[in-house]
């Protein structure tokens, strides 16, 4: 990004000269990607779970592909305290608030919200980049979250109780990351450089009014600040014609905010199409490191879609998932309507999966140098916190895959830090955990 | 830091400690210096009483009520998209504002050219917009922004433009501040300026009147009497009364209608016109409600009035004749007061059923301030459907379960009340064959406590509870602060609550909340 603005301000001679100086340095290595990925109600164990040759029910999807599956590793053990932090949140907040924040709930007027930063924003803090957090939030059953529960909107927060809120409309994503500059700003130069103009007295302002207050307040400014220079940085871009992406675009999906606004709010007959669109993004991006780090959000923190594609038609939370109260003895009808639901999940997973390993990088491919955290909000759909379903796609910082690993009891902070690990990151801590060790056994 | 705070402030409290003049009677300061980034709505109003624009709140989404009001401090920031949405709001505001700048700047750019109007925007406009006197070094920065633009482009236009941009991106417009200056080590008082802005964000939603930054500008809010003389000004605009009519909403949640979706089976009747129709009954029956004295929860919880449309009068259940929105009187034994109106028992229910424990909940929590703790884990919350049985009778497990028993004896209390009014607010008097039994027992609500028969009867216990008005004094200075109360705030809240019953003028409240030392008082820290 820094290099970017700094390109931007350069003559074009200077930018010549400059450029077959970066040609003829080393070529650095190429970069990692990180993609978090979080559905709700946990899985079916007895169905999840793959047998000795790597085989799943639920999994199938993923490890069919031989290429996918040699990169797969299934983490068993994995458990969330139960700890609802004095605020009126359950287990599904408990989960998903906290897997890839690592921190007790922050009780915000009695709700439960995360309680700092999540893995994808630290990543992004250390990298100076931007992330891509998309959710497909649309629900028959739950069009709106209930009052007190805005935080299900994202599992992704900035700071403590400041969530990241996601994309919901991928064509929105799309027009951002793919679109030209003119095409995506809808605006000349000449207003491009007018819009940083107007932008400049406010940096100053902004910093001498942090200096002013307390220190929570503070982070609120400089959050703002930060915003602003990144908007900045954007600007400088575009008015120097910088491409986004790296050339080749995912077709574009269908502009769902404008002509078809329901489909993101109550009706659910797009959700496999909106997802697939999201995966495809997703993909893409990382593809063109840019960005190089994105979140995918299957509904609201625990989320009650009613997978009319797969037959089932109600809602899956309340009516089904909240049924499934042992590992394997619930009702026949039961377990096989949540092995559907499941395995369409995983397949959505696998989609990204195949892309990026049919994406060549160098003598690799994007799958080798990219992780996939797959998690959920529990363990099973009954509420239990004992083995949450945890995944982990691709070959950046991590060992060779194609295995289940039974951790023992590990908690689920072991999560974060396996991923910030494979980034990279050398933390020493991770939201309430002081020592930040990545799964023991994998 | 808080504590040697705390214990200063003992100090002053007994009057060992001078206090500036402008500190009022009332209380103590329990926010510390802050600044409050406008809400959506407030950002709205702003908008359109400086530029005349109309802006869609829609593009704010992150905001998060975390108080149960739109104006909470403390989940207002400023990410990516929202900077990015200012940048393009200004932008369509500032083309506007300059088009026409012999109104909004008071400057013919054509006979006077672009200096002189430059210079005229940075007085009275921007006096408006920073809702105080610009210091020079803010001015010199926006003339950078003005030269700026005028050497990309060379137009005088865009030029000024620019500028305004600048001002509408500005943290002077888009926060207000609560910053003071400091009379002892641990307190500041906000000066003259952000006590406009407080009162006049507080009792009108939107940025201090003219009349109000002249009143700042003379002095007049350093003193408690000039402080209340303002408040009982501006609480008498058309501004104030939407504004508290506002707060009574969102208090009620009766703002959520707009997200109430009921199943379309069940409920065919539940559309947008319906919908709207709700929202315009609820509406004219809290400003009904607000114009006598000022209004008073006694109006609230005891008005017999209805605004009905055809559809509306079905759900009532009354008779309709006309176009339009008629003012009905509905049968007071059935229907009194704002808890049996179809907007808050439409909001308050389940999308297929009445919901008596998300209507005690609420209940409980909003109006008693007594909200209960979450249920305990490994409890089977699912009440299965019965073709033969009564919600009641189904959600009765609650009271012969020991474990449920201790809350739910307080929620179900109060819910079960409500059950002879479906989810869409229409009356009834059996369910599946069986006949409603509508009575409850009421807890935590003092001399009011007991058993009682249907929300008619509920109400007018509420009326007579001590505990109902507290809790009232407590929402609205949620409201004033845009931060929950803290422990300290006792002092404050057990004063403002002296003598505030069932009769007061809801009004007279916001003017004493506007007087209290709490009000204009921070802690440095």
């Amino acid at each position: 990004m820094k290099r970017r603005a700094f390109l931007a301000g350069m003559s074009s001679l200077a930018l010549a000269t400059f450029a077959r100086r970066l040609v003829a340095d080393p070529a650095p290595p190429p970069p990692k990607r990180l993609v978090l990925v979080m559905h709700s109600n946990g899985t079916q164990q007895s169905n999840f779970w793959p047998r000795a040759e790597m085989t799943s029910p639920i999994l199938d999807p993923l490890l069919s592909d031989a290429r996918v599956r040699a990169r797969t590793t299934i983490v068993k053990g994995v458990y969330v305290p139960w700890d609802s932090g004095g605020t009126d949140g359950n287990e599904h907040d408990m989960g998903f608030a906290r897997m890839f924040t690592g921190y007790r709930l922050r009780n915000v007027s009695g709700h439960p919200w995360g309680g700092g930063p999540s893995v994808d924003q630290i990543v992004a803090k250390e990298w100076r980049e931007r992330t891509l957090n998309l959710a497909c939030l649309t629900s028959r059953t739950e069009p709106h979250p209930k009052p007190g529960f805005l935080h299900r909107r994202s599992f992704s927060y900035v700071a403590a109780g400041v969530l990241r809120v996601p994309i919901e409309d991928p064509f929105v994503a799309y027009q951002r990351l793919f679109a030209p500059p003119e095409e995506r700003d809808g605006v000349t130069r000449q207003r491009l450089l007018l819009r940083k103009s107007a932008l400049d007295p406010m940096k100053s302002e902004l910093a001498r009014l942090r200096d002013a207050v307390s220190r929570e307040e503070r982070d609120k400014l400089d959050r703002h600040l930060e915003s602003v220079r990144e908007i900045e940085r954007d600007l400088l871009r575009s008015i120097s014609g910088e491409a986004l992406g790296c050339g080749t675009r995912p077709p574009p999906p269908p502009e769902y905010t404008t002509r078809a606004p329901r489909l993101l709010v109550d009706d659910e007959s797009a959700i496999p199409a909106i997802v697939q669109s999201m995966v495809d993004l997703i993909a893409a991006a990382l593809t063109c490191g840019a960005p190089r780090i994105a979140t995918l959000q299957l509904g609201y923190g625990g989320a009650k879609w009613s997978y009319d594609w797969e037959g089932i038609g109600y809602d899956c939370h309340g009516y089904l998932a909240h049924l499934d109260s042992t590992d394997g003895a619930s009702s026949p009808d039961v377990i096989a309507k949540l092995v559907r639901v499941h395995r369409w999940n995983a397949s959505m997973i696998a989609r990204l999966a195949k892309k990026l390993a049919d994406t060549p990088e160098g003598d690799r491919s994007v799958l080798d140098r990219t992780l996939i955290v797959w998690a959920s909000d529990m363990g099973r759909g009954d509420h239990s916190l004992e083995n949450v379903p945890v995944v982990l796609v691709g070959g950046a910082g991590m060992p060779s895959g194609g295995k289940l690993v039974d951790v023992g009891r590990q908690p689920f902070q072991r999560v974060g830090c396996t991923a910030l690990r494979a980034m990279g990151l050398d933390v020493g801590g991770f939201g309430d955990l002081p020592d930040c060790g990545p799964l023991q056994g994998l | 830091v808080r504590l040697v705070a705390a214990i200063a402030c003992l100090a002053g409290c007994t009057g060992d400690m001078a206090r500036p003049e402008g500190a009022s009677a009332i209380g103590q300061p329990t926010a510390t210096r802050r600044v409050r980034r406008l809400s959506a709505r407030e950002y709205a109003n702003t908008m359109r009483d400086l530029t005349g624009t109309s802006v869609d709140v829609g593009v704010f989404t992150e905001d998060t009520v975390v108080t149960g009001y739109d104006n909470g401090t403390e989940s207002l920031g400023v990410g990516i998209e929202q900077a990015a949405a200012y940048t393009r709001l200004a932008e369509d505001a500032a083309a506007k504002v300059v088009a026409d700048a012999p109104h909004f700047l008071g400057c013919d750019l054509g006979r006077e050219g672009a200096e002189a109007c430059r210079e005229r925007a940075l007085g009275t406009f921007l006096r408006r917009a920073y809702r105080r006197p610009a210091r020079d070094d803010e001015k010199a920065r926006l003339r950078g922004a003005f030269a700026d633009a005028r050497n990309i482009t060379g137009d005088d236009t865009l030029a000024l433009r620019t500028m305004v941009e600048a001002i509408l991106q500005s943290p002077a417009f888009l926060y207000r501040t609560e910053l003071g200056g400091a009379y002892d080590g641990n307190r500041v008082v906000l000066d003259d300026w952000e006590r406009a802005s407080a009162l006049a964000y507080f009792l009108t939603g939107t940025m201090p009147d003219d009349a109000l930054l002249d009143a700042a500008a003379r002095g007049d809010l350093a003193t408690v009497d000039g402080m209340r003389r303002e408040a009982r000004r501006l609480l008498a605009t058309p501004a104030a009364r939407i504004q508290v009519r506002h707060f009574l909403e969102q208090w009620l949640a009766l703002d959520r209608l707009a997200f109430v979706t009921k199943d379309a089976k069940a409920f065919p009747e539940l559309d947008d016109t319906l919908r709207a129709a709700m929202r315009e009954d609820a509406e004219r029956f809290l400003d009904e409600a607000l114009r006598e004295r000022g209004g008073s929860l006694a109006q609230v919880f005891g008005s017999t009035a209805a605004f009905v449309d055809e559809k509306l009068a079905r759900v009532y259940g009354v008779p309709y004749a006309g176009t339009g929105a008629q003012r009905v009187e509905l049968d007071p034994s059935l229907r009194r007061g704002i808890l049996t109106r179809a907007a808050y028992l439409a909001v308050h229910s389940g999308p297929e059923e009445t919901g008596p424990v998300g209507r005690g909940l609420f209940l409980r929590s909003a109006i008693l301030c007594a909200p209960t703790p979450p249920p305990p884990i490994g409890i089977d919350r699912n009440v299965p459907k019965a073709p033969t049985r009564t919600t009641r009778e189904r959600f009765a497990s609650h009271s012969s379960n020991a474990m449920c028993q201790g809350c739910h004896r307080a929620i179900d209390g109060v819910g079960f009340s409500f059950e002879a009014f479906d989810a869409l607010g229409r009356h009834r008097t059996v369910e599946n064959g069986v006949a409603i039994d509508s009575s409850g027992f009421l807890l935590d609500a003092g001399p009011s406590d007991g058993p009682f028969n249907g929300v008619v009867e509920l109400e007018s216990r509420l009326l007579g509870s001590p505990r109902v008005a507290s809790c009232f004094v407590r929402q609205a200075f949620r409201f004033a602060m845009g931060s929950s109360e803290a422990p300290e705030d006792v002092t404050t809240l057990d004063v403002l609550s002296k003598g505030f019953d069932a009769n007061s003028s809801i009004v007279d409240l916001f003017v004493e909340i506007a007087a209290s030392r709490a009000f204009v008082e921070r802690w440095t820290r």
